[in-house]
């Protein structure tokens, strides 16, 4: 096993080496547009009664208005979200305060109202929130 | 001529085993914030094994080589991880050593390199989340500097030891 | 011969440990993330987190935890009665008469006992007489709040000499109960929808989280092996921040806080988690989360220790195997033993 053993640094290394690394090179970029394709700004998703309304970009500042059994204002502004005026009794939405993350969400229970925040996928930081 | 092959073998899995454990102390993790990123020593035992060997012989000591390292971190998911991983690498080297072109740089660099797809490949089936190969590109870098210097310790080494 | 026979053996040794060691885990298509919310039980918004192969495939489970959720949400409710029903309405409605009913019913007031028992009467479902005093001046409170006012002591003290278990009659084996007082009346409110969430669980396929209206029951890790994540906000919510974050695989997280149902009357806040002693809502503590493998459990926990003292608390945790977090008036937070070790990060 001893003849002709190749231990010295050689021309084919170096094409060798120069195809792992370009390899490396075409699937970072391959990655990084992809992400960029999946990884888009964050949208605030209306839902009444589970089904989806309204998708609100998160970037851009705007209401909204839910005329049910009660009158919810949704209100995007600076990158958050926020059921802003209620008309329902208690208004829990309203008390419940801003969300900018995604799979945080406010629910007007009485109006039968869910805003979420969604966006990235398997980008949420936690599963389920108690307080 | 048996008897000192299998002797061999034995030697070669003990230090494999000492290796791996070795640079687990090496924190290389601080260093390059990738999970499961690691210098590769044991591969040059596969390096090794390879040329002074041969494939069989090389096989056992790398099936051997993780069984036990399993055993004693008593981790069975870390097997199936240094089977692929290992196994990937030994088979790109096998192949690679055959081509005229390539020295023990080239051959130990597509062996890093194959390490890291069979890695990915089982995180990615284990996880079932196709997410982890965006991991690839980086630990691919990394492989190759860590295949020349696997390269440039086996080189050193097979100088040294002619025959078994 | 040798190395044939070392071969032979290795490779054996090695089948049995891939096939043993994660042949189950390898097995299966990818799957995908969804989440449906739930509006209409118990009073509450019920969230279902899971991973399926198909949305149909999850749509089925969803739908399957809407029935039996909404089944009991009947039986438990103690304020509607529905058509051809026996409910705990029903119960509450016709003291004084043996009334044959579902065996949800009895396994849920045989639980029920337990736990009143257990908790020093902490937890007590038939303190019904008292708390719909607090039910009634809360709702009106809600619907007018310049009129809102508080139970009168007076009406409270004549209440609470008709609540206890003492007062119930129940026959597990004919399937009945009977209020044997006039005015005593079950009120389930600190226990039903943590007991309907375990027994709904234990049904579910391995690897979802359910959010009952703060009642988080999981049943198993995710695909990838990985926990779930439940933050806790602070009582004072409003921010986004977490108080703290717990790793779930298995088993339940429950809160109860003075926040969660409250109003406002002359000038106060007045939640809803009323001590039997002093007929009043309890001022102990601001919050209690409880982690436990049985969220019923769970839910009795989260009330009981809300009500009691941090020592007579951490005991009642060891009876059970459960953990908790305190978060007393003034913020600072207290933890069970081994609390510390569910946090994340």
């Amino acid at each position: 096993m001893t003849e002709k053993e190749r231990l010295r640094f050689r021309k084919g290394d170096g094409v060798a080496i120069g195809a792992v690394i370009l390899a490396a090179a075409t699937l970072l970029i391959f990655f990084l547009l992809d992400a960029r394709q999946t990884e888009g700004p964050l949208v605030l998703r209306i839902y009444v009664d589970g089904a989806l309304i309204r998708e609100m970009p998160l970037d851009q500042d705007d209401t909204f208005r839910i005329d049910g059994a009660y009158r919810n204002q949704v209100q995007v502004q600076d990158g958050k979200a926020a059921i802003t005026e209620s008309t329902c009794p208690g208004e829990d939405c309203v008390h419940s305060g801003w969300i900018s993350q995604p799979g945080r969400s406010v629910v007007c229970l009485p109006n039968r109202v869910e805003i979420r925040v969604e966006g990235r996928p398997g980008g949420e930081e936690v599963d389920a929130v108690i307080r | 001529m048996k008897t000192k092959q299998v002797t061999a073998m034995a030697l070669l899995t003990a230090l494999a085993l000492v290796l791996s454990r070795l640079e687990r102390m090496i924190p290389l993790e601080l260093v390059i914030p990738l999970p499961g990123v690691k210098l590769g020593l044991a591969n040059t035992v596969t390096l090794f094994a390879l040329y002074r060997l041969n494939l069989p012989a090389a096989m056992m000591i790398l099936a051997a080589r993780c069984l036990i390292g399993a055993l004693f971190s008593g981790n069975m998911t870390a097997l199936a991880f240094s089977l692929t991983g290992g196994g990937f690498a030994m088979l790109v080297m096998w192949a690679a050593r055959k081509c005229r072109h390539l020295s023990v740089w080239g051959v130990s660099v597509l062996g890093a390199a194959g390490h890291n797809v069979g890695q990915i490949l089982i995180a990615a089936m284990l996880m079932h989340s196709p997410y982890v190969m965006g991991y690839l590109p980086y630990l691919l870098l990394i492989g190759t500097v860590c295949g020349c210097a696997t390269a440039a310790v086996a080189a050193g080494v097979l100088r040294s030891v002619r025959a078994v | 011969m040798i190395r044939r026979r070392i071969c032979g053996i290795l490779s054996a040794v090695l089948a049995v440990m891939i096939l043993g060691g994660c042949g189950g885990s390898t097995a299966g298509s990818p799957k995908t993330r969804y989440q449906a919310t739930l509006m209409d039980l118990f009073d509450t918004v019920t969230t279902i987190t899971g991973y399926a192969a198909s949305e149909e495939e999850f749509r089925e489970t969803v739908g399957k935890i809407q029935s039996e959720m909404t089944e009991y949400d009947h039986l438990y409710d103690i304020y509607t009665p529905y058509p051809d029903m026996v409910n705990l309405c029903t119960v509450n409605s016709r003291p004084g008469e043996t009334l044959t009913v579902d065996e949800r019913i009895i396994d849920l007031l045989l639980f029920a006992r337990e736990i009143d028992e257990k908790s020093g009467h902490r937890v007590n479902a038939m303190l019904g007489s008292v708390l719909s005093l607090w039910h009634e001046a809360r709702e009106a409170g809600i619907a007018d709040p310049a009129n809102a006012r508080i139970p009168e002591a007076e009406a409270l003290q004549e209440a609470a000499a008709h609540a206890g278990f003492q007062y119930l009659e129940i026959d597990a084996e004919r399937r009945t109960v009977r209020l044997t007082d006039e005015k005593a009346r079950l009120d389930v409110g600190a226990l039903a929808k943590g007991y309907a969430a375990q027994r709904i669980a234990e049904g579910l396929p391995e690897g979802m989280l359910v959010n009952f209206g703060g009642n988080v029951v999981a049943t198993g890790a995710k695909p990838d092996g990985s926990s779930w994540v439940i933050g806790v906000q602070d009582p004072d919510g409003g921010g986004e921040g977490y108080l703290k974050k717990i790793a779930l695989q298995t088993g339940s997280v429950v809160t109860s806080g003075d926040y969660q149902r409250y109003y406002v009357a002359e000038g106060k806040t007045w939640h809803h988690i009323i001590d039997p002693e002093t007929l009043m809502p309890g001022t102990r503590w601001r919050g209690v989360t409880v982690a436990c493998a049985d969220s019923g459990i769970g839910d009795a926990l989260s009330t009981s220790l809300f009500l009691m003292d941090r020592e007579e608390g951490e005991k009642l945790l060891a009876e059970f195997g459960a953990e908790a977090m305190w978060i007393a008036p003034d913020g600072t937070e207290f933890f069970s033993d081994g609390f510390r070790a569910l946090i994340k990060d």
